[in-house]
C-alpha cells in the first residue's frame, strides 16, 4: 500500500513538472535605435501550429537514470544530493515496484556484498548508510586467503584489527537504505517505479539543428522522455548499451555461484572473511552475524547443479569438506613451502600472522540455496554522446573478489563528479567530451581489477604442482611483505 | 570614431565578424539614404518568419523559410563542433568561465555551488554562435549575446533553441556595444565580457568607453586578446594561420592586436580600473589552454568600474 502511494505521488509530482508543449521558434531580436533598455525576454508571439520545426517532448529532464538496482539508486542519489546540481530535473526509472523493507526479516538473505570503505564512504555521503546501518551490517576485521594444494595462506587486516576490511550487507538490505533516502529526497530526485523502457533513440553528436540534440527513453505506455544525460544502470544484458552499438567482450567460465545461508556450529566473534582457493574454484564464508555466514562457492556448473539438488545434510558435509579437506598435495612443494615459511619467521618473527581454522558449519537454511552463471564482460566503451552506461552494464567480474558491486559504486562515484564539474563549468553535461574523463578514469581502474581477479581465477584453477609451488611461495612473500599487502588492500577496497 | 570609407561619414566602431570562416556580416552605413538603417534596427524582436532585406526594410513572410533554417542550423553545428574549426574558442572555456564564475562570485559574495550567477546581468560582446555566453547562462546569469554579424546570431538563436533551460536567461542580440550606448542603456550590466574581440575591434577607444559605459558603477569587465608582440605575430598569424593551419587564414590582423597597457590606459581613461591580468597559453596540438605567467601571447584582464564617481554624480 505504502509503495503504491509512493508511486502515485511520484508520477503526479512528475505530471505536475511537465514542460509546457509549445514550440520554440528560430527567434533573433534586434535592439531598437529608437531606446529603450534591453529586455531579457523573447517576444512570445503565439506560434502558427505548421510552424513546429524540432519535437516537442513530454517530458524533460536533464538526466535521466534507467534503471533503479543498487547501483542506479545511489547514481540517482549521489546526483540528487550533489549541490552543484540542485534544481537539475533528475528521474530514476525502475521497471519494478519499489522495493522497501518494512521489516527487518529473522532470516538473512543469501544476496550479500562486500561493502568496501570506499563504497561506505559513498553511502554516507548520500545519505543511505545511516538506514543501511541501521538496519542489518556485518562488519569484517581480517581476511584469511588459503591454498586447497599447499600450507601457503594470507591474511589482510587493517592496523591490527581496529580496522574494519569491509563490511557485508544483504542485497536488499541496500537497496531498501537507498529507496528509505530517496523517500526524503522528493523534489530532488523524481522517482517512476513499475515504469518499463521500450526504447531508447540517441542523438548523433554532430545534430545539426533539425534533429533533436536529447537522448530519449520511450516508455511501454507510449511516453517520451528527452534528456540531456542518459545514464544505463539497466544490467549486464543493458538494453541502453545494445542500442548505443557499445560491442561488449564477454566470456563464461562454464562456471557457477552457489550461494547460501549457513549456521556455524557454535556462535563465535564471526569477524573474519574466509576464502580457500580449490582447483575448481573459491570457495567463501562470509560473517553475517555471531551464528551465521554467507556462502560464495564458485564450481563447474554440474557441481553447482549438484550441491542445489542435495539434502541440507549432505551440501553441510560439502561445504565443510570444501574448507577442511585435504587435496592433492606434492611433497615436493609441502617441503618447499615449509622451508620458506621456516625463512620467513626466521627473517620476521611474528611478521606473518598466524593461520587461522575457519568455523565449522551445522547447517543450511531452508531455500537460502541459490546458483547464478558465472560470466566476465566488459563493454569497450562506457559512454557516447548524451550517454554514459555504468556497473554490470558497464562491466561484470568474478565474484571471488566481492569487487563486482563495488565496482560499480565506483562509477557512481566517479560519474557524479564528472557531471558536476561540467555543470559547475556551464558545460553540455551530456557532451561526451567530459564523459570520456568519466570512462577514461574507470576504465583505469577497472580493467587492472578485472585482470588481477581473471589471473587469480588462472592461477588457482590448476593442481599442476609447479603452478602450485609458484603461487604458494609467492602467496607466502606477499603474506610477509605488509607494505605490498597493504597497496593490495587499498587497491582492493576503493 | 573614425570616416567612413564608402560616405566619408564619421561612424563608431565597426565590429566585424570576428571568425573569418564564417560568412561575414559587415556593418557598413547607407551611403545614400544616411540612415543607420543598415544595423536593421528594430523596435520589436522578430523571428526568422520575418526576413530583412539589404535596405532594412521588413518583408513579412507567411511562414518559416526553411531554407533559412537549415542554413542556420548548418551553421550553428558548426559554431557548436567542439573539434572543429573553433575548438579552440571551445577549449579556453575551460580557463574563461571559471575566471568569469569566481570573479563574480567572490565579488558578489556567492556561495552557493548551483546556478551561481543568477541574478546577475551579463553583456557578451562579439557572442558569435554563443560558445561562451550558452556557459554563463547555464551558471545561472541573465546573458545576452551581442554580435555585429546577424548570421551569428541567428545561429546562436538557432542552437540554444533546442535547451529548455536557456529560455529565460539568454537572448541573443544583432549589433554593436555603440548601438547599445546609443539606445540609451547605461549603468546597466553586473559584468560585460568581451571575449577574443578587442582584436578585430577598429577604434579601441570608442569600443572601451562604451563598453565602460554599459557596465553599473562596481560592475565587471573581463576582456581576453592577443597581445601585439613579436611572439604573437610568428605564433598567431604566421604558425596559427599559415603553417599548422589550425585558425583560417586571414583571421587575424596582427597590427589591430591590443597590448595589455593599451588596454589598461583605455579602461583607465574610462573610470574602470584593471584588477587582474593573466597569461594565456595555447597548446594546439592538444587543444588545451593553461594560465601563465607571461603575456606575451594571449591575456586575460578584469576590470572594476569605478563606483565612487557614480556615487557622486548621485549627490
Amino acid at each position: 500500500m505504502s509503495a503504491l502511494f509512493c508511486t502515485t505521488t511520484a508520477r503526479a509530482f512528475i505530471r505536475s513538472t511537465n514542460l509546457r508543449p509549445g514550440t520554440r521558434r528560430l527567434a533573433v531580436r534586434t535592439l531598437s535605435s529608437s531606446g529603450g533598455e534591453p529586455e531579457q525576454t523573447t517576444e512570445s508571439a503565439p506560434p502558427p501550429p505548421e510552424e513546429t520545426w524540432e519535437d516537442v517532448p513530454q517530458d524533460f529532464y536533464d538526466i535521466i537514470v534507467s534503471g533503479g538496482g543498487m547501483v542506479g539508486a545511489a547514481m540517482a542519489l549521489a546526483l540528487g544530493s550533489d549541490p552543484v546540481l540542485l534544481g537539475r530535473k533528475i528521474l530514476m526509472l525502475d521497471g519494478g515496484p519499489r522495493r522497501v523493507l518494512t521489516q527487518v526479516p529473522d532470516s538473512f538473505s543469501s544476496r550479500v556484498c562486500s561493502l568496501t570503505p570506499g563504497t561506505v564512504q559513498l553511502l554516507q555521503d548520500i545519505g543511505a548508510w545511516d538506514h543501511i546501518n541501521k538496519m542489518r551490517v556485518r562488519p569484517y576485521k581480517r581476511m584469511q586467503v588459503w591454498d586447497a594444494c599447499s600450507d601457503a595462506m594470507i591474511t589482510f587486516d587493517r592496523d591490527d584489527l581496529n580496522e574494519d576490511i569491509a563490511h557485508i550487507v544483504e542485497n536488499d538490505v541496500i537497496l531498501s537504505g537507498l529507496m528509505q533516502q530517496l523517500d526524503g529526497m522528493q523534489g530532488l530526485v523524481n522517482v517512476m517505479f513499475d515504469t518499463k523502457v521500450k526504447g531508447y533513440k540517441l542523438p548523433s553528436k554532430a545534430a545539426d539543428g533539425e534533429e533533436s540534440p536529447w537522448a530519449r527513453v520511450i516508455l511501454e505506455d507510449g511516453r517520451a522522455l528527452d534528456t540531456r544525460l542518459l545514464i544505463g544502470a539497466d544490467g549486464p544484458k543493458s538494453l541502453l548499451r545494445q542500442t548505443a552499438n557499445i560491442r561488449q567482450m564477454s566470456w563464461s567460465y562454464s562456471q557457477a555461484g552457489v550461494v547460501a545461508t549457513l549456521k556455524l556450529s557454535e556462535p563465535t566473534v564471526n569477524n573474519v572473511a574466509w576464502q580457500r582457493f580449490l582447483p575448481t574454484g573459491p570457495i567463501a564464508m562470509l560473517p553475517l552475524s555471531e551464528t551465521h555466514s554467507n556462502l560464495v562457492w564458485s564450481t563447474s556448473a554440474e557441481d553447482a547443479e549438484m550441491l542445489l539438488q542435495m539434502q541440507a545434510e549432505e551440501f553441510v558435509e560439502a561445504v565443510n569438506s570444501a574448507f577442511w579437506q585435504d587435496y592433492k598435495r606434492e611433497a615436493a612443494v609441502d617441503s618447499a613451502v615449509q622451508t620458506v615459511q621456516s625463512i620467513l619467521s626466521t627473517i620476521s618473527p611474528g611478521g606473518t600472522s598466524a593461520r587461522q581454522l575457519p568455523p565449522s558449519v551445522s547447517d543450511v537454511d531452508e531455500d537460502s540455496r541459490a546458483m547464478f552463471p558465472l560470466g566476465l564482460g566488459h563493454s569497450t566503451q562506457y559512454v557516447k554522446h548524451r550517454m554514459a552506461i555504468i556497473g554490470d552494464a558497464a562491466h561484470r567480474v568474478h565474484p571471488m573478489a566481492g569487487q563486482g558491486v563495488n565496482l560499480g559504486f565506483g562509477d557512481v562515484s566517479c560519474l557524479r563528479q564528472v557531471v558536476s564539474d561540467a555543470e559547475a563549468a556551464g558545460e553540455d553535461i551530456g557532451s561526451v567530451d567530459r564523459l570520456l574523463e568519466y570512462e577514461t578514469k574507470r576504465q583505469q581502474a577497472v580493467i587492472p581489477m578485472m585482470a588481477a581477479i581473471e589471473g587469480l581465477h588462472r592461477l588457482y584453477s590448476s593442481d599442476n604442482p609447479a603452478l602450485v609451488l609458484l603461487r604458494s611461495v609467492g602467496l607466502q612473500f606477499t603474506n610477509a611483505i605488509k607494505p605490498l599487502k597493504n597497496e593490495i588492500m587499498g587497491f582492493a577496497s576503493k | 570614431m573614425h570616416a567612413c570609407k564608402l560616405c566619408g561619414r564619421m561612424v563608431s566602431v565597426v565590429l566585424r565578424s570576428n571568425r573569418a570562416s564564417l560568412p561575414r556580416f559587415n556593418v557598413v552605413l547607407n551611403s545614400t539614404s544616411r540612415k543607420t538603417s543598415v544595423r536593421y534596427y528594430n523596435s520589436t524582436a522578430y523571428t526568422s518568419s520575418e526576413s530583412m532585406t539589404e535596405s532594412g526594410t521588413k518583408q513579412k513572410k507567411t511562414s518559416i523559410n526553411p531554407e533559412e533554417v537549415k542554413k542556420f542550423n548548418a551553421l550553428a553545428s558548426k559554431w557548436w563542433d567542439t573539434k572543429g574549426e573553433l575548438k579552440g574558442l571551445h577549449s579556453m572555456n575551460r580557463l574563461r568561465v571559471p575566471l568569469i564564475r569566481d570573479t563574480l562570485m567572490r565579488q558578489h559574495r556567492v556561495s552557493r555551488k548551483s546556478r551561481p550567477l543568477e541574478g546577475l546581468r551579463i553583456l557578451d560582446v562579439g557572442c558569435g554562435g554563443g560558445i561562451l555566453s550558452v556557459p554563463l547562462a547555464k551558471l545561472g546569469a541573465q546573458v545576452t549575446g551581442l554580435d555585429a554579424s546577424e548570421e551569428a546570431v541567428k545561429a546562436a538563436t538557432a542552437h540554444m533553441a533546442h535547451d529548455p533551460s536557456l529560455k529565460d536567461t539568454l537572448t541573443f542580440t544583432h549589433g554593436t556595444v555603440e548601438d547599445l550606448v546609443a539606445s540609451e542603456v547605461r549603468d546597466y550590466y553586473d559584468a560585460l565580457v568581451a571575449s577574443e574581440v578587442i582584436e578585430h575591434v577598429d577604434a579601441l577607444d570608442d569600443f572601451v568607453g562604451s563598453s565602460c559605459d554599459l557596465v553599473k558603477p562596481g560592475g565587471s569587465l573581463f576582456f581576453t586578446t592577443i597581445n601585439r608582440t613579436n611572439q604573437s605575430y610568428y605564433l598567431a598569424v604566421i604558425a596559427a594561420e599559415y603553417i599548422v593551419g589550425v585558425v583560417p587564414r586571414g583571421t587575424h590582423n596582427w597590427n589591430k592586436f591590443v597590448s595589455p597597457e593599451e588596454l589598461k590606459d583605455e579602461l583607465r581613461a574610462n573610470n574602470c580600473h584593471p584588477r587582474l591580468i593573466h597569461g594565456m597559453f595555447y597548446n594546439p596540438f592538444l587543444n588545451h589552454w593553461n594560465w601563465t605567467g607571461s603575456t606575451e601571447m594571449n591575456y586575460a584582464l578584469h576590470a572594476i568600474k569605478d563606483a565612487s564617481e557614480a556615487d557622486l554624480k548621485k549627490d
